[in-house]
């Protein structure tokens, strides 16, 4: 199954048309105005929908990291480890489109936020996976090793980035008083271009991690 | 042997050949420095005087240059010392690690002041002097610390 999926085109095209229609209702459609927002409220296309696809991608790694611990299929290991890498670099994504956004609507590029403390703490947990991989030589101890520690990542980025969030005042807009997106989400407007924008970063990210896989295949069947 | 030019080239492509082999050991680096950086960011708060400052960041940069040119010696086999002892000159070989080094260093050190101007505010005035200093200061740290380490790593070597 796993085959026809990575083979099957409709989802790239559904892909590229999802971010074609991000990037043109992104810069050129309407949006509502804000007092401090105003203009910048189009980062909610880019940024936000990155970090879904980021959590969508480290889903599917926790998903596979346990998959490996029950089968211990070589094929789980590699997956789950390119959809981390893939996270990843949508999470630096992310945070980049998010610190050029708090730069002119907070004043400073990065600032002591419960949301941004915990982003930074898991960002730095999952390059701490990166690490452990690299650091072990022994194909299936790696393995492993990596995907209990991986299970534990995700449960920790849930925290960090969904749960203390919540519990606390943030400055990120819709949360501790400030104005939210939630108000002018009742005209749908803008949710007609967010969903598709995170269909469209999700289906490129699995696009990009499904390239990784073939890549690493190839490179193990190469040193075989 | 006496120093030659190309053999000298050759060696410092072999340097970034094993980093880019093996990149867990610059991963490490980036994640100590950045880490370090973060906790001093969440325990000062903001409130970090310029001579806290400083210290804060020599500190994580003396801190990362000991690790970073530890391994590197530690980095290559035993097999591939024996072949560099038999062909190479010692002088050679010391000074593309040092060089390496200090390439290395001086693009962590400009990470490291990235880090800091994203977390603190910058409290320097002329930022090219500062650069300045920085440049020297990852040449002097690498070139000693090479030295040093080599010292020992060679004692080592030879007693086994």
């Amino acid at each position: 199954m796993k085959t026809t999926i990575a083979h099957a085109w409709w989802w790239k095209i559904l892909a590229l048309i999802c971010l074609f229609y991000t990037y043109y209702m992104g810069f050129l459609g309407e949006v509502p105005r804000m007092p401090i927002l105003n203009e910048t409220i189009r980062n909610l296309y880019f940024h936000v929908t990155m970090w879904m696809a980021m959590l969508v991608l480290m889903l599917c790694n926790a998903i596979y990291s346990i998959k490996y611990l029950g089968n211990s299929k070589p094929y789980a290991d590699i997956v789950a480890e390119e959809c981390a890498r893939m996270a990843m670099v949508f999470g630096v994504a992310g945070l980049i489109t998010g610190m050029v956004w708090a730069n002119y609507t907070w004043g400073a590029p990065w600032v002591n936020d419960p949301q941004l403390n915990g982003t930074a703490a898991s960002m730095l947990i999952y390059a701490a996976y990166f690490i452990l991989r690299n650091a072990i030589a022994d194909d299936t101890k790696r393995a492993r090793l990596s995907s209990v520690y991986s299970i534990f990542a995700f449960v920790m980025m849930v925290v960090f980035i969904l749960i203390i969030p919540k519990l606390n005042d943030s400055l990120h807009p819709g949360k501790g008083g400030n104005p939210g997106f939630n108000k002018y989400d009742l005209d749908s407007n803008m949710r007609m271009v967010f969903y598709p924008a995170v269909i469209g970063w999700t289906l490129l990210g699995v696009w990009m991690m499904s390239f990784r896989v073939r890549i690493t295949k190839l490179e193990k069947h190469y040193h075989e | 042997m006496e120093f030659s030019f190309k053999q000298f080239i050759r060696l410092i492509q072999h340097e970034f050949n094993l980093e880019l082999k093996n990149k867990q050991a610059i991963t490490s680096l980036l994640v100590y420095s950045l880490a370090s950086i973060y906790i001093s960011y969440l325990s000062y708060r903001q409130q970090l005087d310029p001579v806290s400052w400083n210290a804060l960041f020599w500190i994580i940069m003396l801190f990362a240059a000991t690790n970073a040119i530890a391994r590197s010696f530690l980095q290559e086999s035993r097999g591939i010392q024996l072949f560099h002892y038999l062909l190479l000159s010692p002088a050679n070989v010391i000074l593309a690690k040092t060089c390496y080094n200090i390439l290395l260093l001086s693009a962590l050190g400009i990470v490291n002041l990235l880090a800091f101007s994203l977390f603190f505010d910058l409290p320097i005035q002329d930022k090219l002097q500062f650069v300045g200093g920085l440049l020297l200061g990852s040449f002097g740290l690498s070139s000693i610390l090479d030295s040093c380490i080599w010292h020992c790593f060679t004692r080592k070597v030879m007693l086994h």
